[in-house]
């Protein structure tokens, strides 16, 4: 609608404009005919005011000489000419003063012969013929000739003589004059052709004779001017017509006409002409000057007309502007305020639907404005607030000392109009929200302070979430204990404390017995739920003052602060009895659970923050080690720390054992217990140490660190490379033993992911027979990997490798397991076996696992058989193999010799 | 004013220049008439003098004009006038001019008169005195001004001044000029009822006696000097301050140094007029239609000097009217 608008305005201004050009092209002509009619009536003023000082100066000139005529007795032609020629100086249209005397007809010969003898000598009186020319005058009563010109030039002496009352016109002007007594006017024919005729006519005697026959009757002459009209109206404007007549008598004569100058443009065809006559009297000759004259394109002045329409269209393209300026600013106006309303609207629909609580109120804090979030936050209506001082709708303290703020409007004055602060807010209820409030200074144009708009914002969830966030980052969150971090946190501020102070603190370390075998059978699920337990137990079990973390996986931490070391070992004993009696029941099952605790007194002499943590942590190793389920006090001097500082010196050796093979495989063999078993005989490849002085070193000296330091993987990796390696000598050079070898692998190596590709590199390295090895595995180790475990069972199984899991029947629900582990041999704990005389429960277990494994096809293998009744009953029982120290104990040396050994069943004790 | 100053050697080199002068004339100049002015006298005369200034300022830039001097003033026997007038003749024939202007009497009587009269060439005469019947014109190319002196106006002025005078002598040089200006003179004091005497000399010792003798008469009327071989200003003027008790008038300027009361004629008017009518003819106008005329200009002079020697007294308005002749 707009564009319309303007579009319509713009026709509207330009059809104006269109006639403003016109009007003002029309003005500047009209301006200009004006003009040329002003300048002419001021030119016919100019005229009248000229031509009438110039004819009173003829008349004066004319009265003059015709005063000086009758003053002197004598006139000379001398005199008569000086005085002439002053005239014709004082006057240039003064063509000629002429001076005519009357002279009758019986004076014509003597007045003729004294020009001639004054040296005129073909002087006479002439009168114009018909021609025109001069020729001599015919005899007449009296005539009117010429006897003096002045100025005397070639042109006017012929005129000398010639008798004026030859012609009517110039008669009648003569008897008028003498008549009259005064000036009488008439052409100036023949003397000259554009002047005319002033007459004076003089008389005898000194003065004008008064009555009209006196002066028929002293007529002496006449004088004459004769005025050449082109001089005569010289200088009075250029192209005008001028027509010149007199009145001597009732009828005008035209004295002179001037033509008008002929006008060369087409213009002036179009251009009104101009007249004025202007009257002059001489009485009793009346003068009646003509003037025309036609306008032509002179008059017309185009440059002005630009001037005049350059002004018009200025001063309209000016208002235009102005017009459209006040148009401009109405709509800009209009716009505003629709802006402005629609401004309005969207700060209402903003104020009424953004999260944050905006209250405005005047300069004296009282409040005019609550958008809806502010009426919830506050839990005032806005209708209620409004009114109302801000301090009665709420008031603001601090978050950290509950101290009263300022007056959030007298803040943002004094901070310059805006300022931003974290505050508890309190309601009039009472409700405490915890809010960030941004108050800014309201000024109008002048900069004057007209009230204060007051933004704020409910930050309780962000609070909330930065304090779980903070609790996150220092809680376990599952047991929503302290974790590590926070509790080496603290742990290093006592052990500062101790450092610097008298005071006595104690660290317990805390490692869940078997919770990695509940972990891995029950899931992790069940582990969680044992955590929880035991983080809630032992949270109930010690001082308020003690600290309890979780310090990952089954390992928690109790730090108790001003704690002696004895009361720390009751804490610890407590905690111990505690746990021991906690039961655990998931799903069908029920476990056992028991703690290893490591205790430290934390002192002066307890060393540094790590010192502490090492000397925790081995005490708690060592309590484990002890068999669980233990405390175990940490001291400088302590014998069992000493082996466990003795583990870790064996970790280095083994380490430079695995890489300088020091390490020597030993065989026990594995006899099938029935003299007409199909099954081959077995030789289980141990490891053995070699220390520096040559002496055997058992495997229960380093494997523990070995487990403890991760280098299991490295060792069964050597064990089978040494076993592969011996053993395709052995089968080269004894290619009849047919005995199935066993080796190790440990959970670790289980776990390992190199360990297939290894056993492959070898398997091809040294062509090895994949059906004559078999792994010996433990029901732990699988567990602990299920998945990984069967994948690796089951591709070194196609390549032909045999499994027997290893001491079946200590773990846990092993039963279950084996429908699903591809093993070959079940090798019975010799838990069973060393008791199985005597005790009808062992008994049953190795019956039920050898009927088990006959059910699922797998070979049984009975351990630890150290005795001939022992190995009769187990034959009774119909166990397949039989291993034990009965019957043959591990030996070192080469295979070959000891399977040579071994190939036949020793005697039965 | 002395006439005759020059030397005539240099006066014929002067004419020989001028004849060159026909031949080698500008070109730029070619374009105007030709005007020939004949003056009867030389250059140096003052009355010629002042009719020559007239013409040229009237034809300059208006035709070419150029100037043969007849030198009858100086050369007194008929024979030398009538060789003068060949000479211009033969000039006219040679230069072919659209106009000739002549000044005074000679040139009118051995030029006009005898080869010229009614000729196609146009003659416009000047300074002819009183009258041309003696010549016989006006003919058909000829017109022109007469010159006249105010006799009758300086007559009347001088019997004004010296009242009661009836006797009168007139003092001139003993040249035909002179004689025909004496006759005026004789006609117009007649006329006036005065007794009209005359001396004509032909020195200046024979001018101062008649001067001398002047003194018993009322006043003297003092032709001019023209004529007078051994005439000196200085020397006459000297010889007459101890003589003079009478009023003396004349007619001619150039005689008021030794002359009290001046109504002189105006030589220029001459040749103004003449230069006019020239201009008229060869304009078109013929010149039978322009009438002859006589000259009417002149001037009144004082000469304080005399008029103190002679213990006469003049009228207050006629002092304050007069010139003062420096």
């Amino acid at each position: 609608m707009s564009a319309i608008r303007i579009g319509r305005r713009r026709v509207v201004a330009a059809l104006l404009g269109l006639l403003v050009v016109v009007l003002a092209l029309g003005i500047a002509i009209r301006n200009d005919l004006q003009l040329a009619n002003t300048a002419f009536h001021e030119l016919d003023d100019e005229i009248e005011t000229t031509l009438t000082r110039r004819l009173d100066n003829l008349n004066a000139s004319l009265r003059s000489l015709s005063g000086m005529h009758h003053a002197m007795t004598r006139l000379s032609q001398q005199e008569l000419s000086a005085f002439g020629q002053e005239i014709g100086r004082s006057h240039p249209y003064v063509r000629a003063i002429l001076q005519l005397r009357l002279v009758d007809a019986g004076e014509r010969a003597a007045y003729e012969e004294s020009f001639q003898e004054a040296g005129f000598p073909t002087f006479a009186i002439t009168a114009n013929g018909e021609s025109g020319d001069l020729v001599p005058s015919p005899a007449r009563p009296g005539y009117m000739a010429l006897s003096f010109v002045e100025p005397l030039d070639p042109g006017l002496a012929r005129f000398l003589g010639l008798d004026f009352y030859s012609r009517a016109d110039l008669r009648e002007a003569i008897d008028q004059a003498v008549r009259s007594g005064e000036i009488s006017a008439a052409p100036a024919t023949p003397i000259g052709k554009g002047a005319f005729l002033l007459l004076k006519a003089v008389y005898k005697g000194f003065f004008v004779p008064t009555t009209e026959s006196e002066r028929l009757a002293q007529v002496h002459g006449v004088y004459g001017l004769v005025v050449d009209v082109p001089a005569f109206l010289a200088d009075i404007g250029g192209g005008p017509g001028l027509h010149l007549s007199t009145w001597n008598t009732e009828r005008p004569v035209t004295l002179f006409r001037q033509p008008e100058a002929a006008q060369p443009d087409w213009v002036a065809r179009f251009l009104p002409d101009q007249h004025a006559d202007i009257d002059i009297s001489l009485d009793p000759t009346r003068f009646r000057i003509s003037i025309d004259r036609t306008l032509d394109s002179r008059a017309l002045r185009p440059a002005q007309w630009m001037t005049v329409t350059a002004t018009f269209v200025g001063l309209y393209l000016a208002g235009v502007l102005v017009v459209f300026t006040r148009l401009r600013a109405t709509e800009a106006a209009r716009d505003a305020k629709e802006q402005l309303f629609q401004e309005k609207e969207r700060a209402q629909v903003t104020l009424q639907s953004i999260g944050e609580a905006v209250i405005t109120t005047d300069p004296t804090g009282v409040v005019d404005f609550l958008n809806p979030a502010a009426a919830q936050l506050t839990g005032w209506g806005a209708d209620d607030a409004r009114g109302r001082h801000l301090n009665e709708i709420f008031s603001l303290v601090s978050e950290k000392d509950g101290t009263g703020l300022p007056d959030p409007i007298a803040r943002a004055l004094r901070d310059h109009d805006e300022s931003e602060a974290a505050a508890l807010m309190i309601r009039s209820d009472g409700a405490t929200i915890a809010v960030i409030e941004n108050a800014a200074a309201i000024r109008d144009s002048d900069g004057h302070f007209t009230g204060a708009a007051l933004i704020v914002r409910d930050v309780s969830r962000e609070r909330n979430l930065l304090r779980e966030m903070a609790f996150q980052a220092t809680h376990d969150p599952l047991t929503r204990l302290i974790n590590r971090r926070q509790f080496e946190r603290e742990l290093a501020a006592v052990v500062d404390d101790a450092l610097n102070s008298d005071s006595q603190h104690a660290l317990m370390y805390i490692d869940l017995d078997q919770f990695k075998a509940i972990n891995d059978s029950c899931g992790h699920m069940a582990g969680d739920q044992l955590l929880k337990q035991v983080a809630s137990h032992l949270g109930e079990n010690i001082r308020r003052l003690d600290r309890l973390a979780r310090l990952g996986g089954d390992e928690f931490g109790v730090l108790l602060r001003d704690c002696s070391i004895e009361k720390a070992l009751e804490v610890a004993e407590a905690l111990r009895h505690e746990i021991k009696d906690l039961r655990l029941h998931w799903e069908d099952k029920t476990f056992r659970i028991s703690l290893s605790v490591g205790v430290v007194a934390i002192s002066q002499q307890s060393g540094s923050l790590d010192e502490v943590l090492r000397a925790a942590d081995a005490a708690c190793y060592v309590a484990k080690d002890q068999g669980r389920n233990r405390v175990h006090f940490y001291q400088p001097d302590d014998q069992m720390l000493a082996k466990r500082s003795s583990d870790m010196q064996w970790l280095q050796r083994l380490r430079e054992a695995i890489d300088n093979d020091q390490l020597v495989l030993f065989g026990q063999s594995i006899f099938p217990l029935n003299a007409d078993s199909p099954h081959p005989a077995m030789c289980e490849l141990l490891v053995r140490m070699v220390d520096a002085d040559g002496r055997i070193v058992p495997p229960m000296t380093f494997i523990p660190a070995a487990e403890r330091f991760n280098l299991m993987f490295d060792l069964d990796l050597w064990v089978i490379g040494a076993a592969f390696r011996q053993l395709a000598t052995l089968w080269q050079h004894h290619p009849q033993d047919r005995r199935i070898f066993t080796i190790n692998l440990s959970g670790q190596s289980l776990d390992h992911p190199d360990l297939e590709l290894a056993i492959q590199r070898l398997e091809v390295e040294h062509k090895i027979e994949p059906h004559r090895i078999c792994f010996e595995i433990t029901e732990t180790s699988v567990i602990g990997n299920m998945d990984r475990a069967l994948a690796l069972m089951d591709s070194l199984r196609r390549r032909g490798f045999l499994f027997a899991l290893d001491d079946f029947g200590t773990g846990l629900s092993s039963f279950a397991y084996l429908k699903k582990l591809p093993v070959d041999y079940l090798k019975i704990d010799g838990e069973f076996v060393r008791d199985i005389l005597h005790d009808p429960v062992d008994k049953a277990m190795v019956d039920t696992i050898r009927r088990i494994g006959g059910v699922l096809g797998m070979t049984t293998i009975a351990e630890a058989i150290e005795d001939a009744d022992t190995c009769a009953l187990l034959t009774a029982m119909g166990i397949d193999y039989g291993q034990g120290y009965h019957l043959a104990k591990p030996a070192p040396g080469e295979f070959a010799p000891v399977i040579s050994n071994v190939v036949a069943l020793p005697a039965r004790k | 004013m002395r006439p005759g100053i020059f030397h005539p050697a240099i006066q014929n080199l002067v004419r020989v220049a001028g004849i060159v002068f026909l031949f080698v004339a500008p070109a730029a100049a070619a374009d105007l008439p030709k005007c020939l002015f004949v003056s009867s006298y030389h250059q140096g005369y003052a009355w010629s003098d002042g009719v020559e200034r007239g013409l040229r300022q009237t034809l300059q830039g208006k035709c070419q004009i150029h100037q043969y001097d007849m030198d009858t003033k100086r050369k007194k026997s008929e024979e030398e006038h009538k060789a003068a007038a060949l000479e211009a003749k033969a000039l006219i024939e040679s230069w072919r001019p659209d106009v000739v202007i002549t000044a005074d009497d000679n040139a009118a009587k051995y030029l006009i008169q005898p080869y010229y009269r009614d000729d196609k060439l146009p003659f416009v005469f000047c300074g002819i005195n009183w009258t041309v019947k003696e010549y016989g014109f006006p003919y058909k190319n000829v017109t022109g001004m007469i010159e006249v002196a105010p006799v009758k106006a300086m007559l009347e002025e001088a019997r004004g001044l010296v009242p009661g005078a009836h006797k009168m002598l007139y003092i001139g040089a003993d040249t035909s000029t002179e004689m025909k200006n004496a006759a005026r003179i004789r006609k117009a004091a007649e006329d006036q009822g005065l007794v009209y005497e005359e001396k004509l000399a032909r020195t200046l010792d024979a001018w101062v006696a008649a001067y001398q003798a002047g003194q018993d008469y009322d006043f003297i009327v003092m032709g001019s000097n023209a004529g007078i071989d051994d005439w000196d200003t200085q020397r006459a003027v000297t010889a007459i301050m101890p003589l003079t008790r009478r009023l003396t008038v004349t007619s001619h300027e150039w005689m008021m140094p030794v002359t009290m009361l001046g109504m002189t004629k105006v030589p220029e008017e001459q040749g103004e007029w003449a230069g006019s009518v020239a201009l008229q003819i060869l304009d078109g106008v013929a010149p039978q239609s322009i009438p002859v005329i006589a000259n009417r200009k002149w001037d009144l002079y004082l000469n304080p000097g005399l008029i103190d020697s002679a213990a006469l007294t003049l009228p207050p308005q006629l002092l304050s009217k007069g010139k003062v002749y420096q």
